[in-house]
């Protein structure tokens, strides 16, 4: 800080207001608005104005004829919802989608929230080693993480069909473990893969987040229960968790929103778009909407909306969460 | 484009006083004479040396040929099957980015033509030497109406490579002609080679998968009436599939790991399944064409000299099952600035002699009936099972206008072999992908 | 007396011990329980490729090769052209990104975290929002609309979608830090007859300077991993890719090519972990305080 800024900063701490600051105040009534311009201008360019376009496209025949003019854009209800709800693809992404995030979502977290507090009972160099692992695997885009994967669990000299292989058959069952194909033979053992990739990439995110959060309470209250000969699952379920509640409601609500919307790792592992018994959501629209024969933006766009819909819901949840923290003061 | 504007005004230079030399050629389109700065050829499938050691020759040629064009460089982008169609319709979406001539499978070509992405070079192919020479009902299955959207380039069959020392080892005296047989031969090799597998059955395989259906006198579907009524549920289609998803659900010759595959591996890629496999030793037979001599060779040679082919057997035999016609043609991209830069260096690739060079060198047919009747190919080892293979073909309907949606995007025969052989009820995934077929191939005006 | 309670003593010492033991033990097993997928990346960029595809796998190259880096920077692999190419097209998007990202970003936090107006709360909540709309619902509204204006297949398209894909979060962030600063500072400076531009550039912003460190390590994954829409505007436009869209090209069409194929996505990887782990304290102190307090 300079030395005017020290001025300022001593002077600033006396309290004192005058008519100057009415005055700084008055004169730049404009100032929020101008200073949020950009960034509104910004969003609304590439955020609200496609969604905006996409509910229109979603009730309407928007496809390739009619970018290249050869047949006109028509109105036609609501019948891409109708074909949609009619198709057995649709259902079973949704499955698979919700299914995915229904297991994904609470192992993450359990796996995330173990390395938090063992991180927290670590000693500095212990805790530093170990955290830095796993910000390494945080760090892993996501597109190297996948391709990575792909190899490890590959049936032509992958290391994990190897291994297995290799381990007794009480152990792990009578399958012909050696070329095992996991990432296209069929979507439970796909998403097997994905699990482990998915778990692997953000348990980091979670376990940072309850250590930030465990560092918040007071080791006075450990002592306390300790001194009251407390168990310490005792003293997770009565202390830890009730201060870290509105951590965990607001890190389940972000995992549901990204498990629900896992693409990159899915593409890749499921050798887009040859499998289709194998599409999430998130495939079953790009495919709809990009990749189909011709491609079908008005089908895309009436599965992307359904989609934000179903997000909706987790998403005025986690408002909610946010708001009451105190967020918007 | 990174042409600076020096650079463009001398090759405008140049082509100004090419066209002035070559003015009488009567290839004058409205949009015809500046010699661009590249022309992009979109092919299919992966990188090859050979490939690219004839595209080389092929430019030089080009140059040679039409001096206008001697600056202009010519790029080869490698599209892989998999991902062709969105490739097209995000390059015919955006107007943009994409080729000066593309490869199409033969398959594909009623389908994109009909979206508009492909120039209309009836005059072209009228106008040029070797038009007339192009097999006939192989043109015709790349005209709409009576407009030309492509030429046949080269044509292909499938068949079942093998090798011949390990047939003679397990003592098999000639290929097998019935399925019967070709299942009792793959367990045989399977019995003396512990560790491999007899036959690759991907679920992924429309194209060969066709041929079972065929082979047992079923069809995929026919036309009634000016429309398209699927035929997968009769008696002797459902035997032909039935027979496919046995080949790993009963008889256990072919792995597991080929479900979800193509013949090469992960849909989308190039290499890495059943290919590799047979190329390596660890699968005795692998359907395919002879083009797959290329990939093989790149995974191992170790096999080469013994690698040969029969045609994919009928149900009872003695005739082969019926091939799929399959193959490539070359159209000109309908968005291409360049149309007649495109056409001339399209009529250079397709030339007798080049399309005959590189359809002997990478293992396909010349759609020239002049080659074809010239040709060495039945006294060829590799060749001369697939030879036979292709006095019996059939195309239809993998040739109707929406075949490209039905196989290349909603992909109804590889889903449905793929859910049979994961175990789903026989008569109930069948009749589903056959209404599903009956769909797509009517939507819009066939 | 003293005896028993020097025995107690010890063994409670030797329960401590035991347990820290443990817990080392299990924090050793979760290091590397994670690190291993990377050891294994690594290990085979560095393997020839008999190695690799060898029947008993090693953990090291028993002969490391460089063959493998030297095909991906050569481009001979791919057939696209060198990994550098791909490497410079990432850091344009991702640092063009972190810019215009944070510049908006710290205009917009002043505004909600220093003033009271109107549609505070309203802009406020529409943040929280926007940022949980899905890519897939924009993606292709957006493909649409930048193929009329002629944004597809060229980075400038990439560039105004990512940093608008990482304002709302930015914005939140960004926000904490401004909170922190003292108002009095301001409104001294105020009364001194400072003007607004002053305010910011010779208070303001040093002190918010390690909001815009976590900010911009935001903008930057969100640039440098970004996958859909790179996916979807590049195209064929192989001069334009960045390293995702590489790599994901190269895997597709490499075939079984792991040795190339892990090599590069090394290339992709290194740099962002090194990135990581030199703004690592600022990293963790950021994200949860973006994410956590909102």
């Amino acid at each position: 800080m300079g030395k005017v800024a020290e001025f300022v900063w001593r002077r600033g701490l006396s309290r004192r207001r005058g008519p100057a600051v009415t005055a700084f105040v008055r004169r730049h009534r404009l100032a929020p608005y101008l200073l949020l311009a950009p960034a509104l201008a910004g969003i609304a360019v590439v955020l609200l104005w496609p969604l905006a376009q996409v509910v229109v496209y979603s009730f309407q025949n928007y496809g390739l004829p009619q970018i290249t003019g050869t047949e006109p854009t028509q109105w036609v209800g609501l019948g891409n919802f109708t074909t949609t709800f009619a198709d057995s693809e649709f259902w079973l992404s949704l499955r698979i989608t919700v299914l995915f995030a229904a297991v994904v979502v609470p192992l993450t977290l359990l796996a995330g929230t173990l390395v938090g507090l063992l991180l927290n009972r670590l000693g500095k160099k212990m805790s530093a080693f170990v955290s830095t692992a796993a910000l390494l695997a945080w760090a892993t885009p996501p597109v190297s993480a996948s391709v990575l994967f792909y190899w490890l669990f590959s049936p032509d000299g992958g290391l994990v069909d190897w291994t297995l292989g290799k381990l007794p058959h009480w152990l792990v069952g009578s399958t012909d473990w050696a070329g095992f194909n996991w990432a296209t033979s069929g979507a439970l053992s796909a998403y097997t893969v994905l699990t482990i990739l998915v778990i692997w990439q953000s348990f980091p995110f979670i376990a940072v987040s309850v250590l930030a959060g465990l560092k918040t309470v007071p080791a006075e209250l450990y002592e306390a229960a300790r001194v009251d000969g407390a168990s310490a699952r005792r003293m997770f379920w009565k202390i830890t968790y009730p201060l870290l509640k509105p951590i965990f409601l607001v890190l389940l609500l972000l995992s549901v929103i990204w498990d629900f919307n896992v693409f990159t790792q899915t593409y890749i592992l499921t050798g887009f778009p040859g499998n289709r018994d194998e599409f999430n959501l998130s495939l079953y629209i790009y495919d709809k909407a990009f990749a189909g024969f011709p491609p079908n933006y008005s089908l895309g766009g009436a599965l992307a909306l359904i989609f934000t819909l179903i997000l909706l819901v987790v998403t005025v949840g986690y408002v909610r969460a946010s708001v009451r923290q105190g967020a918007l003061t | 484009m990174k042409l600076t504007r020096s650079a463009a005004a001398v090759g405008a230079a140049i082509a100004l006083a090419g066209a002035a030399a070559a003015c009488s050629s009567g290839t004058n389109s409205p949009n015809g004479s500046a010699a661009p700065s590249k022309l992009v050829v979109w092919r299919m499938g992966g990188s090859v040396s050979s490939q690219v050691s004839w595209m080389n020759g092929v430019v030089k040629q080009f140059h040679a040929q039409f001096p206008q064009y001697k600056h202009t460089k010519v790029v080869v982008d490698w599209i892989p099957w998999g991902s062709r169609v969105t490739d097209w319709t995000n390059a015919l979406t955006s107007g943009k980015g994409g080729p000066d001539i593309t490869e199409l499978g033969n398959t594909d070509t009623p389908g994109i033509a009909a979206q508009g992405a492909l120039a209309n070079i009836t005059s072209e192919v009228k106008a040029w030497s070797h038009g007339s020479d192009l097999i006939p009902g192989n043109l015709a299955n790349d005209t709409i109406g009576s407009s030309n959207f492509a030429v046949p380039w080269f044509g292909g069959v499938r068949g079942i490579w093998y090798r011949k020392d390990q047939f003679t080892k397990a003592g098999i005296t000639a290929p097998p002609t019935t399925w019967a047989q070709l299942v009792a031969d793959a367990k045989l090799l399977m019995k003396k080679y512990p560790g491999t597998y007899g036959l690759g059955a991907p679920s992924n395989f429309t194209n060969g998968i066709v041929s079972f259906i065929w082979g047992a006198g079923g069809q995929v579907a026919v036309q009634q009436g000016g429309k398209w009524k699927a035929e997968l549920t009769s008696p002797q289609s459902e035997a032909g599939i039935k027979f496919y998803a046995d080949l790993y659900l009963s008889e256990h010759v072919s792995p597991a790991k080929y479900i979800g595959q193509t013949e090469l591996g992960a849909p989308g890629a190039t290499s890495g399944g059943a290919d590799e496999d047979f190329a390596k030793g660890t699968l005795d037979m692998y359907i395919d064409g002879p083009w797959a001599k290329a990939s093989l060779t790149a995974v191992s040679t170790k096999y080469a000299s013994q690698w040969a082919s029969f045609p994919i057997p009928s149900q009872s035999g003695p005739n082969p099952a019926p091939a799929f016609a399959g193959g490539s043609d070359l159209g000109v991209w309908a968005k291409s600035p360049n149309q007649t830069a495109a056409w001339n260096l399209l009529s250079v690739m397709d030339s007798p002699a080049n399309a005959t060079t590189f359809a002997n060198a990478q293992g396909f047919f010349p759609e020239f009936t002049s080659a074809l009747s010239g040709g060495g190919y039945a006294s060829n080892p590799v060749l001369a099972g697939f030879a036979k293979a292709a006095a019996y073909t059939q195309i239809s309907p993998l040739n109707s206008k929406n075949w490209a949606t039905a196989d290349a995007t909603d992909a109804i025969i590889p889903t449905m072999m793929k859910a049979l052989m994961k175990g789903a009820p026989f008569a109930a995934a069948v009749s589903k992908a056959n209404t599903e077929l009956q769909n797509v191939l009517n939507t819009g005006n066939e | 007396m003293s005896g028993a309670g020097g025995r107690a003593g010890s063994r409670a010492v030797a329960v401590k011990r035991l347990t820290t033991a443990s817990l080392n033990g299990a924090g050793v097993l979760v290091a590397l329980v994670t690190l291993f997928p990377i050891a294994w990346m690594v290990s085979t960029a560095f393997k020839p490729s008999q190695e690799i595809f060898s029947l008993t796998p090693h953990l090291t190259p028993t002969h490391p090769t460089l063959g493998n880096f030297s095909e991906v920077i050569s481009g001979s692999v791919s057939g696209i052209g060198s990994v550098w190419l791909f490497f410079r097209n990432s850091i344009a998007v991702t640092l063009a990104t972190v810019l215009l990202a944070s510049v908006v970003s710290l205009l917009a936090s002043v505004a909600v975290a220093r003033f009271r107006f109107r549609f505070r709360a309203s802009v406020l909540i529409m943040l929280l929002v926007v940022q949980m709309i899905p890519g897939q619902a924009l993606i292709i509204a957006l493909f649409l609309d930048f193929n009329r204006v002629g944004l597809l297949e060229n980075l400038a398209g990439l560039i105004v979608v990512y940093a608008a894909q990482a304002l709302p979060v930015s914005i939140w962030m960004l926000r904490n830090f401004v909170a922190t600063v003292p108002k009095e500072l301001e409104e001294a400076a105020a009364i001194d007859g400072a003007s607004a531009r002053t305010i910011f550039w010779r208070i303001l912003f040093p002190l918010v300077m390690p909001g815009l460190v976590a900010t911009s390590i935001f903008a930057f994954i969100t640039a440098y991993n970004e996958f859909i829409v790179a996916l979807t505007f590049l195209g064929q436009a192989h001069s334009a890719y960045t390293l995702p869209i590489y790599v994901t090209y190269f895997f597709g069409r490499g075939g079984a090519q792991w040795g190339p194929i892990m090599a590069a996505s090394t290339m992709y990887t290194i740099p962002v972990m090194i990135f990581f782990l030199i703004v690592r304290r600022r990293l963790v102190g950021g994200l949860v305080a973006g994410a956590v307090k909102g």
